[in-house]
This record gives structure tokens, C-alpha cells and sequence, in this order.
């Protein structure tokens, strides 16, 4: 079996005897066969790689309408902290709101990540945290925030939360958290109009 | 909404399937749609690369499709003999088994662009007898005189080297021996096919 199969390997062009004919007759067949197969396979890559690369241009125009839609509606809250003390503590948190009245949200992470060190408790401290976090477009540990903000239930920033909640699942493209999130926006708030109008937006793509 | 995410997922899969060592596997396999598998692989790793080269280098697309097609039969011949040594990657070897071919075929002898650095000197041997029109016509001629179920054993045999258990199974014959004896006879008719074709070899012969 080997030797009849070495044949095939032992092939030299210039050779005219008989049983490496057979050989070079049968691998000829062979490339012949597997030409046969590559056409079908590259046709089929073609085609494959130009509907990959329409819906990624699809993928591209959908990540543009994503991030439309959130710039749209993105606004990070005013700075309702007043700060009237000089105690050591509080001029942190001071520093850091007026960084984020100025819009240097890095700014502000930076020295609000410090001041919740020792105070973390402080739940406007961690709702301005999120929002700076939101605003350097890190969606991901301004969710785990505002989770648990909500968790907490505290009734001033709950509703506040779950809107920029809502809005950080937009901007990672969990659309469909995003809308479990915007339903559970009470009717009673400012945001309950807002929120109907962005869940129809998400809809629509 | 959820297409682009099937697109991500696809292209992470083809990743994890199309490694050097999958593709390897997939080609010496006995199975025709792990060869298939295996050869897709090829293709997609290969294909843009070789095609800029050949699009760059005084080559049309269609060019490009032949050139790919035989450095892919070469790669698939050599893993299939056992007599593949691979010191890089798969698609380097391919890549440097189209550029040889593609240099035969124009003749050049200046600076390449497009070129990749990396490339490997690829032995003349592999890449010759690729191309003659004339003698592969007669040679499938003669080939095409054999039945079916000829053409397909010597194939599977011969030129897939698959075990005659996997030729058993698939051309569904009662034993081992009985594809053998298959084998036999066919290979006996081929033989006396091209013994036939006289003015064949005397055309070779003085060539």
C-alpha cells in the first residue's frame, strides 16, 4: 500500500515511464477534483464577506444612531452640592464639585473617588461620581454605581439614577436593559416623559 | 437589531476554529467535511493578503483566484504525503508558496509591492508542473474513460490517501478486501487506458 502511494509523492516532470504516468495521470485528476472544490469555496467566501462587511457597515450606522441618540440626551445634572464648611473632609468634596462645574469630570472622579474613601456613604457624592464617570465614557462602573444608588432606595436619587442608568445601558448597547430600566421610571417624575420618548427611539431601531 | 452581535460572535468562532494546529488537523482528516472545514480556513486566512499581492504586482483579481488555488492545492497535497515542514505560519507558507508561483508565472525579476517581509524561499519542485494546459487535458481525458466508482477510489486513495477502512465506508463496500480488489482493477484499467494513448507518450517523449 505505501509504495503504491509513494508513487504519488516520487513524481518528476521529465519522467516518461509507464507506472509514474499512472501517477501523474491520477494526481492530475486529483488537482483537477480540488480546483473543483476551491471555486465553490472562494465563490461562497465572496459572497459571505460581502454580507459580513454590509452588515458591518450596518453595525457601524447603528453604533452612530446609538451614540446620537445618548449625546441627545446626556446631560449631566447641575452641581446642587454647597459646601459652607472648612473642615478638612469637605473641602475634598469642594474641590471636586468645582472641578465638575468647570466640566473636568476626570477631575472630578479623581478627588470624589478620594472623598468617598472616608465618607462612603454619601450618596450625592456617589451620584455626581456616576455622572463623571458617565461623562468619561466609563458606562460600566457608572451602572454599578447608580445599581446601587437604587438599591438603596434613597427617595432624592433613586428616579435620578435610574434615568442615567437607562442612559449608561444605551451607550453600551444594552438596549434591551435600558428599557426594563426606562419602564420602571415613575410616571410621577420629571423623567417619565423623557423616558417614554427614548424608549420609543430604541423601538425604532 | 441583534445581527452585528451574530457577526461578532461568527468571527471570534472562525478565530478559534482556523488556528495553524485546527487547520493541520482539519486537512489530514478522513473526513470529507472536516477537509472542507479545513480548506474554508485556508481560504479565509489567506485570501486578502495574497490578493493584494497579486492585484499589486501587474495581477487582475481573477489572477489572484488561480494563484490561490494553486498554492492551496500544493499545501493540501503536501499535508495530505506527510511531507509538509512547517518552521512558520500557515499563511506565511502560503503566502510564499503564491509568490513563487506568481514569479514563475510573470517572469520577474525586480522588487515585488505589496510584499510582505516575511516570507519563506519555497523549493522550485513544489511549484512546478502546475501549469501545462496541454498535458493535464490529456491526462484528464485518460482519466475520464474510467467509470465513477474508478475515478473515486483511485482519488480517494491515491490522491486523499484515505485508509481503506474510510474508502470502505464511504463508496459502502462489504470489506477492506473488496475495496482493495476495487482498487486493483481500477488501477489495472487506468494502466491500460494510458497504454493505449501511444501517440500520447511519443508527443511527451519528443517535447
Amino acid at each position: 500500500m505505501n509504495s503504491d502511494r509513494q508513487n504519488i509523492s516520487a513524481i518528476n516532470d521529465s519522467d516518461i515511464a509507464e507506472p509514474l504516468f499512472l501517477t501523474k495521470v491520477i494526481r492530475t485528476a486529483g488537482r483537477e477534483n480540488l480546483r473543483k472544490k476551491l471555486i465553490v469555496i472562494g465563490e461562497n467566501y465572496f459572497k459571505t464577506h460581502e454580507k459580513k462587511a454590509e452588515s458591518m457597515g450596518n453595525l457601524k450606522e447603528f453604533k452612530t444612531k446609538i451614540q446620537d441618540i445618548f449625546l441627545f440626551y446626556f446631560s449631566p445634572y447641575e452641581n446642587l452640592i454647597t459646601v459652607r464648611s472648612n473642615k478638612a473632609k469637605d473641602i475634598l468634596l469642594q474641590e471636586a464639585m468645582s472641578l465638575y462645574s468647570l466640566k473636568d469630570y476626570s477631575g472630578a472622579v479623581k478627588l470624589l473617588r478620594k472623598h468617598l474613601v472616608n465618607n462612603p456613604e454619601d450618596p450625592l457624592s456617589q451620584f455626581y461620581l456616576g455622572i463623571s464617570l458617565m461623562a468619561t465614557d466609563k458606562f460600566d462602573n457608572a451602572s454599578v454605581i447608580f445599581k446601587r444608588i437604587i438599591k438603596k432606595g434613597n427617595p432624592l436619587l433613586t428616579e435620578h439614577s435610574k434615568w442615567y442608568l437607562a442612559l449608561s445601558n444605551l451607550s453600551n448597547f444594552n438596549l434591551h436593559e435600558a428599557v426594563i430600566i426606562l419602564n420602571e421610571i415613575s410616571e410621577k417624575t420629571s423623567y417619565s416623559r423623557k423616558a417614554s420618548n427614548l424608549k420609543k427611539k430604541i423601538s425604532s431601531l | 437589531m441583534y445581527i452585528f452581535t451574530e457577526n461578532i460572535i461568527l468571527l471570534m468562532k472562525e478565530k478559534i476554529i482556523c488556528s495553524d494546529s485546527n487547520i493541520l488537523k482539519l486537512i489530514k482528516s478522513d473526513s470529507e467535511s472536516d477537509n472542507s472545514e479545513g480548506l474554508n480556513c485556508l481560504y479565509s486566512i489567506c485570501n486578502k493578503t495574497i490578493l493584494k499581492f497579486i492585484t499589486g504586482n501587474n495581477g487582475t483579481a481573477d489572477d489572484a483566484k488561480d494563484v490561490i488555488q494553486d498554492a492551496l492545492i500544493v499545501f493540501y497535497e503536501q499535508v495530505k504525503n506527510d511531507n509538509l515542514e512547517l518552521n512558520c505560519s500557515i499563511s506565511t507558507y502560503i503566502y510564499s508558496v503564491s509568490r513563487n508561483i506568481w514569479l514563475k508565472k510573470i517572469k520577474f525579476k525586480g522588487k515585488f509591492v505589496n510584499d510582505l517581509t516575511e516570507f519563506i524561499s519555497i523549493d522550485d519542485n513544489l511549484t512546478d508542473g502546475l501549469d501545462n494546459e496541454f498535458r493535464d487535458k490529456e491526462f484528464l481525458k485518460m482519466f475520464n474513460e474510467l467509470g465513477e466508482s474508478c475515478k473515486e477510489i483511485l482519488l480517494f486513495y491515491y490522491y486523499d490517501n484515505l485508509s481503506m477502512k474510510e474508502i470502505m465506508d464511504r463508496m459502502n463496500f462489504k470489506s477492506e478486501q473488496t475495496a482493495k480488489n476495487k482498487k486493483y482493477k481500477c488501477l489495472n484499467y487506468l494502466r491500460y487506458i494510458i497504454s493505449k494513448n501511444n501517440n500520447f507518450k511519443d508527443h511527451i517523449r519528443n517535447k
